[in-house]
Formats: C-alpha cells, structure tokens, sequence
C-alpha cells in the first residue's frame, strides 16, 4: 500500500507541491493528471526518493521515503519521460545490468531477463543493441528495466509521449496487465481519454495542490451533480421550455435557436416523457441524448492553468 | 572502517561497471572507438616487447615504467570522463539515483570499474619490463618496485581527478578537455615554467617532484640525469598520490550531493523573470 501524506516540496520561495496526500492499494491504476509546472513530476520525485520533501512523507509497504529510502528503491520501478538508454549495448545486457544494480542473485538474472522481456513482448530483441529499437520498442525497455526486480509501486512520467496509436495501445494493454499483476501503478500523463481507459483512481493536480482524487466515475459524477440532455429540434427551442419544465424531474431548460438544453434528476420514466413532450407537441424532435461529461471536461473544469 | 569496506567494495553493485568495462571494451559489442582504442594499446605493447628485445641492453626498465604512466594519464580520463557526466548527457543519471546504490558506491564502483582496466594493463607492463632487466646488468628491484607503484598510484590519482571534475560537468567532452588540459599544464607547463625562472634551486626541484611523476621516474637511475638517491625516493610522492585519490573521490561523491533536481528548478530570481 502506498501512502502519501501531507507531501510538501519548496524551491526557495516557491511551493511546488503543496500537501499532497494520497492513498493507493496494490492493484490500483492512479492517473496523475496536472498542466505542464503543476507538481505531478516533483511529487513522483519525491515518491521516489530523488528528491527530499520539505515536509510530509510517502510510505510504501511500511517504508518511509525520508527514513528508508534505499527500501523504497527497492520496491520501486521507476520510469521517467526519458529512455536515459545505454545505447552501446545489447538488450539483454542493459536488463541485466540493472538487474544486478537492484541486487537480482546472478544466477536468477538470466530467467528474470527472459520473463520481462516476454512480458514486454520484446523477446526476440534480446540481443539486438539498443539503438536498433524503435521508440516504441525503447518504451517497452524502459517498462521491462523498472520491472526487473520485480517492484511493487510503478511510477511512469508520461509513458506514452511520442508513441504511434499502435504502440500506446500495447502499452496500455500491458499497464493493466501490471495492475492485474497486484503492482501499485502511478501514471502521468496528458492524454486523458486513455488514461480514463485504464486508471481505476485519478488525481487532479494543480499548483502544487490535489484538487481531486477519486475513482475516475466517482469523480466525473462529482462534477456532474445533475444529468443534463441536448434535444435537437426542428423548430425554435423556445416554444418547448414552458411543456418541459411541467415534466417532473427537469430542473431548467434552455434554449440556443433549435437546440435545447434539459437539467434534469429524475426517473427512467420521467426521462422518457421528455421525448414523448416534444414529439406530442409537434416541435419536431431530431434527436435527444444525454451529455457526458468525461475526465478531460473535469480537468478543464477543475483546473484554471495556473501554476506556480 | 570495515563497514565502508563492506558497503563501498565489497558488496558494491557497482562493481557490475568491472564488466561493463571489460564489455565495453573487449565484447563483440564494442564500439568502433572502443575498439580501435584497444588495437591502438595492442599494437603500442607489442610494439614496446619488440623494441626491448631488438636493443636489449639500451632500453632501461625506467623508460618502460616512464611509457606505462604516459599511457595511463592518456587512457585513464579517455575511459572515465564520461563516469558521470556521460550518465547526465544521456540522462541515464536518474536511473542510477534512483536504484539501491549510494552515490558513494556509484563513485567507488565507476572507480573500481576503471581500475580493473588499469591493473590489467599493468600487469600486461610487466611483460616488457621484466624482459629489459634480462638485459641489465644489475637491477635496483626494490626502486624499480617503488616507481611501478608510483606510476600505479599517479594513474589512481587521474582517475579520481576524472570522476571528480565528470561530476561537476554536464559534458563528457568538456569533462576530457579539462582533465587533459590540467595534466598538460600540472606535468609539462608547469615543471617547464618552474624550471625556467626558478632555475635549479631546491625550491623548484621540490615543487616540481612533488607535482610530477616523470621527475620521480627519472632520479634514481641515469635515464636523464644520472644522480643516484635514496633507494626508496618515491614513497612520499606515492603517499601524496593516495590521498589526493582518496580526497578527489570524496569530493566527487559530495559534489553529487548538490541534487541536480534542486539546482535545475531552482526559480529565477524576480528581475530576471521577464528576460
């Protein structure tokens, strides 16, 4: 389990992260969403003992980033937004090399190679040298090299930046794969549509502070306290304002020309006399449907821009 | 004391940069640069064994001891410029923080990397040394002994002075430039300098022996000078050696405690803001 707590990091005068705290149990798919300058990556740092906090601490598994750091190494994979590949050597060469960096006995070293670089379906490039793989095969690396001692949290910093649709898809498949696998996976990104796909918990960072945590539907409904539907019309909206509003459930309509905009908390049944109202009352109904809002709607909505 | 040992040598993962040396340099993997290094070593040695049997007596085993060391002032940075900054350039250098090791073990290790190369070529020395004392007909083994260690210990020194100025640098090639530029000015501008307007007074004789291996190299023996001295001059210089080893890679492993992180987000000052 990981545990972030009161998390704090200042730069002379300038607060970079601002009390971050966040829970994660193993199986958890965490989306780290912020602007560009927002903390995600200073809080990841800190999470990973490369930086130390101001205040506040990370534990992972009952290690204390600021008092058991070299545990905490040892239970991480870490993954930053660069390759930081040794291109002069071999696949199997750069793994076990980090293999023995994070103690792997010598005599497991070589079936733990074998099992990561199946895992990251790169089996056949073990002994190509690293400059021969494609960028998405260097991400693959980077993911097999975090996985080679076999760490229980993950921390990826934006590890889909610059891979085709093919390769991002790979990924993904192969980061709940990881989740299924028991790990604690921490991803920053910006393309939130996946990360939506695949994170079970997200937080939103802004200037250093969480502005919201939670499952991704629990969060999009948080924004979203009343359904809303957008009615098309043949005809101007306005004339349909005074039969819907008698329609238990609609809470206030407005009208843009032919197009409507319905609030409305209420039944299955109410809902379905929104359609029959406007088809009975001649206004030429083209179509209805519910608007959704989804997690880059929350972030535009949470989040000014800002930072610090 | 033996807990250092434990941590910083003995159950260093680090040491795994003795292999990586070994493959850097003698695997199929190796680069082309790698590779034309090691045939330019190859060639330099066979060559030196070649040279020792055609003039036999001639060749005074000094003069090997004097080429070992010029070699290793040149092999030694061309091999460890990059111990950190090369990591910093390809920014390999967070991976390495971020694993269980120490930055003092990463130092040691890069260090021990290093030497292991060197010992090698060392003990690969002795081949034409041990062949030129055939040829002598009376051998000082206890001074030759005292200027291979000396030898040993000022390419310890580079190599420490190596991973320190690599440490403070973001370029390798910056990092090489600034070490073989201080080896040119400490072994040859200096002595030279010295030598020209101090003249051979005692002063300059020990400034320059205490900065320059070659000048111990030569005493002792009639390389260049002829003088004959105590058998067991070079000691102090070797201790001299040692420590600023030591001190160097203890400089090197604070210097690396200045979080690059830190200094990289540092925020402008205000006035500079808007420049």
């Amino acid at each position: 389990m990981l545990e972030v707590k009161k998390l704090r990091k200042e730069y002379g005068g300038l607060t970079a992260v601002n009390g971050v705290s966040f829970e994660l149990q193993p199986g958890d798919i965490f989306g780290f969403i912020g602007s560009n300058g927002a903390g995600k990556t200073t809080t990841i740092r800190m999470i990973s003992t490369l930086l130390e906090p101001t205040s506040g601490t990370a534990i992972l598994n009952g290690h204390d980033v600021r008092k058991d750091p070299m545990a905490i190494r040892r239970s991480i994979g870490n993954m930053p937004d660069f390759f930081g590949l040794y291109d002069d050597v071999k696949v199997w060469e750069y793994l076990d090399f980090f293999a023995a960096l994070y103690e792997v006995p010598p005599r497991d070293r070589p079936g733990v190679i074998d099992n990561v670089l199946e895992l990251t379906d790169l089996t056949v490039k073990r002994d190509a040298f690293v400059q021969s793989l494609s960028r998405g095969m260097q991400q693959r690396l980077c993911l097999a090299r975090c996985l080679v001692h076999d760490p229980a949290l993950l921390l990826l910093d934006e590890p889909a930046s610059g891979l085709d649709p093919r390769a991002r898809s790979e990924l993904k498949e192969l980061i709940v794969e990881l989740g299924r696998m028991g790990k604690i996976v921490i991803v920053s990104s910006h393309i939130l549509p996946e990360l939506a796909d695949f994170c079970n918990t997200v937080g939103i960072i802004e200037r250093g502070e969480m502005l919201a945590f939670g499952g991704v539907n629990e969060i999009v409904r948080s924004m979203q306290p009343v359904r809303a539907f957008k009615a098309s019309l043949i005809r101007n909206g306005e004339g349909a304002i005074p039969t819907l509003t008698r329609i238990p459930g609609v809470l206030k309509v407005e009208a843009n020309e032919s197009d409507l905009r319905i609030e409305f908390e209420g039944s299955k049944e109410q809902q379905a006399e929104i359609a029959t109202a406007l088809v009975e009352g001649g206004f030429g109904l083209l179509g209805l449907r519910e608007e959704e809002t989804n997690l880059e709607d929350v972030f535009l909505k949470l989040t000014t821009g800002a930072v610090n | 004391m033996m807990q250092h040992y434990r941590r910083l040598i003995k159950e260093n993962p680090m040491k795994i940069e003795i292999s990586r040396f070994q493959r850097r340099f003698f695997s199929a993997s190796a680069t082309l640069a790698n590779r034309a290094m090691v045939l330019l070593v190859v060639t330099s040695f066979v060559g030196l064994c070649l040279i020792v049997l055609t003039f036999g007596e001639a060749i005074n085993p000094t003069a090997i001891i004097f080429t070992q060391t010029m070699l290793f002032c040149a092999f030694g940075p061309m091999m460890l410029h990059g111990a950190v900054a090369g990591e910093r350039e390809r920014r390999s250098w967070e991976l390495l923080l971020v694993a269980p090791v120490t930055k003092g073990q990463i130092v040691v290790g890069k260090f021990l990397g290093a030497m292991a190369l060197l010992v090698a070529g060392a003990v690969a020395m002795l081949a034409p040394l041990v062949l030129s004392t055939f040829y002598q007909k009376q051998v000082d083994f206890s001074s030759l002994l005292i200027k291979e260690l000396v030898s040993i210990s000022f390419c310890m020194l580079v190599c420490s002075w190596t991973i320190f100025i690599s440490s403070r640098v973001n370029r390798p090639l910056m990092a090489l430039g600034v070490i073989l530029g201080t080896e040119f000015v400490l072994l040859a501008v200096v002595p030279a300098l010295v030598s020209t307007m101090v003249g051979s007074d005692r002063i300059s004789q020990i400034f320059i022996l205490y900065l320059n291996p070659f000048d111990v190299l030569s005493k002792g023996t009639n390389l260049f000078s002829g003088e004959s001295i105590d058998p067991f001059y070079g000691v102090t210089q070797l201790c001299v050696y040692l420590v600023f080893t030591v001190l160097f890679l203890i400089y090197a492993e604070k210097t690396l405690h200045f979080a690059d992180n830190d200094v990289k987000f540092l925020p402008k000052p205000k006035e500079d803001a808007g420049s």
